[in-house]
């Protein structure tokens, strides 16, 4: 039954019929367009932070003191490094660097630079650095946002940090992140270690934190507690639990939205169905006079299964197509600020390109079914009435 | 050809509102002949109609086309039934509006899963018998009464069907299209199609080529 005429005549009515598809298939193109933008938005995050998170080290040790963070002293190092399966440690300062004038914030990430394994790391995100150049002097590398900054206070090759005993330290600006980075490292400034250490007030024998890599993932459990024994007062953070946490933030803010779907789309449906249960009278008669031609309830319903088919697939490759324009061209203006809330440096996102297509699948599944059952249902219910009184 | 016994059609039955439409109708109709059901309107000639081209299901009786028991079938043999034996001009022509002459004229082909050129070979016979092939393209919301009159008819011929059911034919023709009607129903009887149709016109009360008349009157057959 279905061939080459019958699909010509499928799209001759498709065609025929636009003016009554409209309004269903702008409605639901944008509903698609709403959904699938906040599935870009929120798989792209999710994909940058996790590829962010996979290049971090395994373990983060933090010394805590009365609940709160403290400063760890070097030597602690020494004391970890004897454990077994550690593959490679070093200390690391993170902090946050207040201005007062403009009331924003800078996170500063002092690396040691010496360390072979953190230059390496250094030389994959960075295409074709010159560290050693970069080691020569104080120098800095920042996210795009607070460039932004420095650009609009006429900061262009260097900046003048007040430390804590209120003395400048210049640091010059040696690179800017990369642009795909953005939402990780906006605010971010990364340097030295001793170079952070001064600027944060840090003594020269402490850092912030201790990072650990120990690359078979079996042992993380017992290395945990080989840490503990060590030093009691410590806080563990692993990969995992970086992972966790950012997954479950972004689920949570897909998840509010994919409730707010379910209601658009029960609406719609709703909305659908009336449309096409309430069918006119030429729609009732078109049944009816194929079902006087000759065509099964079978051939009717074939066809209006592929009717409706074509409607939905189009809209939901359109909503596809304006969301993808909307999120990765555009950047999503006003649904991105509810994704990534206010931040203290102006934001300018860039959402890297990544698709879920089990994701985006999944959603097509679930939206032809209830677009196709919308329109089924009324069609079958006049199929299989009486062509007589359908006629009349 | 058409044998219909003992049938009965009632609607809304044992409600309030039960209206018998058909009363124990029994008649013949042979191959090649041409029949006109006559009444008045409401007299159940169309209802008759209906049930013989397998559009309405009988009360009761038995309603046998090219040895088929029509009112037992199941749809799909139902839909062959209508798609191979019988083809149906309706009062008001039905139509689809927005299409071509041509489109509304494929339409009975459309499921029986015919190539492009096979469809267009039968369609433009069948519009050749009714004298509207030179309208081919034209969208049918705006053709004349005659001229939608002659595309109904090509619809129900396009599919070679051996009987051609027809409802009030000439209800909304002037009488050069009912002239017009008259020769197209002269030569489908010479290409051998079997004829029914009801009417309250009396123009095919003296018509050479009607065998027979079966009157109809509140449901019976009167004469």
């Amino acid at each position: 039954m279905i061939n080459k005429t019958f699909l010509s005549f499928l799209f001759l009515l498709v065609y025929q019929h636009r003016i009554k598809h409209i309004s269903i298939f702008l409605i639901s193109t944008l509903l698609i367009t709403i959904l699938v933008s906040v599935m870009f938005i929120s798989t792209s995050i999710k994909h940058q932070l996790l590829s962010f998170v996979d290049s971090q080290s395994d373990f983060v040790v933090q010394k805590v003191r009365a609940g709160n963070r403290d400063d760890i002293p070097n030597e602690w190092i020494d004391d970890f490094r004897n454990i077994r399966g550690i593959s490679h440690i070093q200390p690391r300062v993170y902090g946050e660097y207040y201005h007062l004038a403009s009331d924003y914030k800078f996170t500063i990430v002092g690396i040691d630079l010496f360390d072979e394994y953190t230059s390496l790391q250094i030389k994959k995100v960075f295409d074709g650095i010159d560290i050693e150049k970069f080691m020569s002097e104080d120098y800095m590398i920042i996210g795009n946002g607070v460039k932004d900054f420095f650009d609009k206070n006429y900061y262009k090759e260097y900046y003048n940090f007040l430390t804590p005993q209120l003395d400048i330290q210049r640091v010059m600006i040696f690179d800017t992140m990369p642009k795909n980075s953005d939402i990780i490292s906006n605010d971010l400034i990364l340097m030295d270690i001793d170079l952070a250490k001064r600027i944060l007030g840090i003594d020269k024998d402490k850092s912030t934190d201790i990072v650990l890599n120990v690359p078979n993932d079996t042992e993380w459990i017992n290395l945990k507690v080989e840490l503990i024994d060590k030093h009691h007062n410590i806080k563990i953070i692993t990969k995992e639990d970086l992972q966790k946490s950012y997954t479950n933030l972004y689920n949570y803010k897909s998840g509010f939205f994919l409730i707010v779907f379910m209601i658009l789309l029960l609406t719609f449906c709703l909305v659908l169905y009336q449309r096409y249960s309430m069918i006119n009278s030429s729609d009732k008669k078109e049944i009816a006079i194929f079902r006087a031609t000759g065509w099964s309830i079978k051939a009717i319903i074939v066809l209006k299964v592929f009717e409706s088919s074509i409607v939905g697939i189009f809209s939901f490759l359109l909503g596809v197509i304006i969301a993808y324009i909307f999120v990765f061209v555009f950047d999503a203006p006003l649904l991105a600020d509810i994704f990534l809330g206010s931040h203290n440096i102006g934001y300018d996102i860039s959402f890297v390109p990544y698709i879920e297509f089990s994701m985006l699948f999944s959603l097509f599944m679930f939206f032809m079914i209830f677009f196709i059952a919308s329109v089924l249902i009324p069609a079958w219910k006049i199929a299989t009435s009486d062509i007589d009184g359908s006629l009349r | 050809m058409i044998k219909i016994k003992a049938l009965n059609k009632i609607y809304n039955v044992g409600q309030k509102n039960e209206f018998v439409a058909l009363r124990n109708i029994n008649f013949e109709v042979l191959p090649n002949t041409v029949v006109v059901l006559k009444g008045v309107s409401g007299s159940g000639k169309s209802t008759l109609l209906s049930i013989i081209g397998g559009m309405n299901k009988p009360t009761s009786g038995e309603v046998i086309v090219e040895d088929k028991y029509i009112a037992k079938l199941p749809d799909l043999h139902l839909s062959n039934f209508r798609a191979s034996s019988i083809g149906f001009v309706f009062q008001s022509f039905h139509l689809i509006n927005d299409l071509s002459v041509f489109d509304n004229i494929s339409i009975p082909l459309i499921p029986l899963g015919l190539s492009a050129k096979e469809i267009e070979e039968k369609v433009n016979y069948a519009m050749q018998i009714c004298n509207i092939a030179h309208k081919s393209m034209e969208i049918s919301k705006n053709l004349s009464g005659g001229e939608k009159q002659r595309v109904a008819i090509a619809r129900a011929l396009v599919n070679n069907p051996n009987i051609i059911l027809l409802d009030e034919p000439t209800a909304n023709l002037d009488s050069a299209n009912s002239k017009n009607l008259v020769e197209i129903l002269s030569n489908l009887k010479k290409l051998g199609k079997t004829i029914v149709i009801s009417t309250h016109d009396s123009l095919f009360d003296e018509l050479d080529f009607v065998e027979k008349i079966i009157y109809i009157k509140d449901g019976d057959i009167s004469g």
